[in-house]
């Protein structure tokens, strides 16, 4: 039989535009990491292009992929990946080392942040000493801290109880509202609902792509 | 300060595995100990072998009469008159100029005594000129005079233990000692002689602290001996500093020969020569022991490589987060070997403690000197920080090629 290429994704065309709340929704195996991946900046398209701020993202290098990375997107995944050993504090401050910020200006940014997610009196705790609620916000804190044009969320809920998840989704209700960009992978329809957009994929394709008009202000009245 | 982060997270990461890190670190502690421990027992040897040779003189050949059986040397006698004055008058004549010729023979007594004690000094008749040929210092009153000789003067020079043992600390210049039945004036005290050893290289070379100067000429006139012994036990020749010292060895050698009529009754000793041999002896040393110690530095850089691999299995996530939020690849790369780096040099540095307390153990217990040099710990941190260096970049190269995609779905 040999080898077989397979493409996780095709005839995938579509624009987010600044401040703009999306969520991409889809079955398992219909492409969603794949096209996270691409929208992170992890992976490149082996064909087709894929600009980020009039950058063609999809012609870079592995260093310039790492910059974008750092300075443009920021990551909150399902199982949090938050260093075990260290504090919020150190993970917050993370993407800030990569992009040589000094130290000072480190110090106030990471403060800054931990108390934007409410986890001030937290710094010095490590992620075993949190709880999930907690972790995902140390994560959604290191995502912003290098003020990214993108929030990539990938499952930010999965792995959180019902309550904690909704504190999440209120959390990135209020980002949206500051005029962060969020695009935000879910199976959940009542997730998504809280988003502006939803784009559905199905087999690799974009099976519908549209906007999410009956929000009826839900978000704010924790339904 | 992007590099001291870098240090610290390093470090941290290694504090983390406290057990793992210093069992790997041990490879590398014993194997720079024993690379330290070795040079310095070597710098050591080589040194005392310098002082040593030093005190022959690096100037001087020495003609030595070798020592026989009574009845050998009676045999001896009918063809050779064994080491004479007449030899030094001999070699005066065929020597450049400027050559220092000093002449020294020793006398067995059965007692040396003075008013307060006695002492079982060596006798030793030299010339006036002796204390330049053998680097002999003074620190009471001076050395005899040509003069005194000539004269069969009756005055002694003594060495420092002899001093001690005959007068204790009262004072000596002036006082008599009886050397057998003749009494003599101390006129001259040596400085300590600092030397341990009395052997070089199998070459006998004399501790003076005990020791008893005379005049040689009153020595020979004063005092019987057997007619089969040998008039002069050595003869030191000091040569010009333009003169080759293998080439006037042989014309010593030569001369000697012909008026011992090719008898084979003595030796000739090149210090400098020595010097070479030692040199030659602690080369090879050092290459033997350097060798040894390089297998173990060698076994300790596997060790941080495997301990390096493992952790990069173990730590795939964490490579993928990093990458994620901006590591390029070489941060990451930079990171595991930094770590490598770290273990073998903190290795390095307790290697460099425990070398030297190995080292200061074998001066203690073995009594063989030892000297830690510069360049000795140099060498062991810089080959450490080498093999971590080296052994640490596959393990580092293999972080750095982890797919973050991949890794970020590892658990």
């Amino acid at each position: 039989m040999g080898r077989q290429t397979i493409h996780a994704l095709r005839n995938i065309s579509f624009q987010v535009e600044e401040n703009e709340y999306v969520a991409i929704m889809g079955p398992s195996g219909s492409g969603k990491s794949t096209l996270m991946n691409v929208i992170g900046c992890l992976d490149s398209p082996t064909r087709g292009k894929y600009f980020l701020h009039q950058q063609l993202v999809s012609a870079m290098n592995d260093d310039e992929l790492a910059r974008v990375r750092n300075q443009e997107i920021g990551f909150v995944f399902q199982t949090f990946n938050l260093l075990a050993r260290a504090s919020a504090y150190r993970n917050v401050e993370l993407p800030l080392l990569y992009s040589r910020v000094p130290r000072a200006q480190r110090r106030s940014r990471t403060h800054e942040i931990l108390s934007q997610v409410e986890l001030s009196d937290r710094a010095n705790h490590r992620p075993s000493q949190l709880s999930g609620g907690q972790r995902q916000r140390v994560a959604i804190g290191r995502a912003l801290v290098n003020r990214p044009s993108i929030l990539l969320a990938d499952e930010p809920t999965g792995n959180l109880d019902s309550r904690t998840g909704r504190e999440i989704l209120n959390l990135f209700d209020a980002l949206h509202r500051k005029g962060n960009t969020i695009v935000l992978v879910t199976h959940d329809p009542a997730i998504a609902v809280r988003t502006d957009r939803v784009i559905e994929l199905l087999d690799g394709e974009i099976r519908r792509d549209q906007k999410v008009s009956a929000r009826d202000g839900e978000s704010d009245s924790r339904s | 300060m992007f590099f001291a982060e870098s240090v610290k997270i390093a470090l941290s990461n290694l504090l983390l595995h406290k057990l793992r890190t210093s069992l790997t670190m041990l490879g590398m502690i014993f194997g720079v100990a024993a690379v330290l421990s070795m040079l310095s027992i070597g710098a050591g040897a080589g040194r005392e072998a310098l002082s040593l040779i030093r005190k022959m003189g690096l100037r001087n050949v020495l003609i030595r009469a070798k020592a026989f059986e009574d009845e050998e040397l009676g045999i001896i006698r009918q063809d050779s008159p064994g080491l004479t004055r007449h030899d030094v008058q001999a070699l005066r004549q065929v020597l450049p100029a400027g050559t220092r010729i000093n002449a020294k023979k020793e006398h067995k007594t059965y007692q040396i005594a003075s008013a307060m004690g006695r002492a079982d000094s060596r006798i030793l008749g030299v010339d006036a000129g002796y204390p330049l040929a053998a680097n002999l210092e003074l620190v009471e009153g001076s050395f005899f005079l040509p003069a005194d000789g000539l004269r069969h003067h009756q005055v002694c020079v003594l060495g420092k233990t002899a001093r001690r043992k005959l007068f204790g600390l009262n004072p000596a210049l002036g006082e008599p000692v009886k050397i057998d039945a003749l009494w003599f004036t101390v006129v001259g005290v040596l400085a300590d002689q600092l030397l341990e050893k009395d052997e070089f290289e199998g070459v006998k070379i004399e501790s003076v602290n005990n020791d008893i100067y005379v005049p040689l000429e009153t020595l020979l006139a004063k005092y019987e001996r057997k007619p089969v012994e040998n008039e002069l036990d050595e003869i030191i020749v000091q040569l010009p500093q333009d003169q080759d010292l293998s080439e006037q060895a042989a014309v010593i050698s030569g001369m000697v020969a012909s008026t011992h009529r090719n008898i084979d009754d003595f030796s000739i000793v090149v210090p400098e020569r020595l010097l070479e041999q030692s040199r030659q002896t602690q080369r090879i040393f050092n290459l033997v022991m350097g060798a040894i110690a390089s297998i173990s530095l060698l076994v300790g850089g596997i060790g941080i490589m495997n301990i390096m691999l493992a952790s990069v299995l173990e730590r795939t996530n964490e490579i993928g987060l990093r990458r994620a939020v901006g590591a390029r690849r070489r941060d990451i790369s930079r990171q595991f070997l930094l770590e490598a780096l770290a273990i073998s040099l903190s290795g390095a540095a307790l290697g460099v403690l425990l070398g030297s307390s190995i080292s200061s153990l074998v001066s203690t217990y073995a009594g063989w000197p030892t000297t830690i040099t510069g360049v000795s710990v140099l060498l062991a941190v810089g080959v450490s920080a080498s093999v971590g260096l080296v052994f640490g970049i596959y393990p580092a190269r293999k972080a750095s090629r982890v797919s973050p995609i991949e890794a970020l779905r590892y658990e």
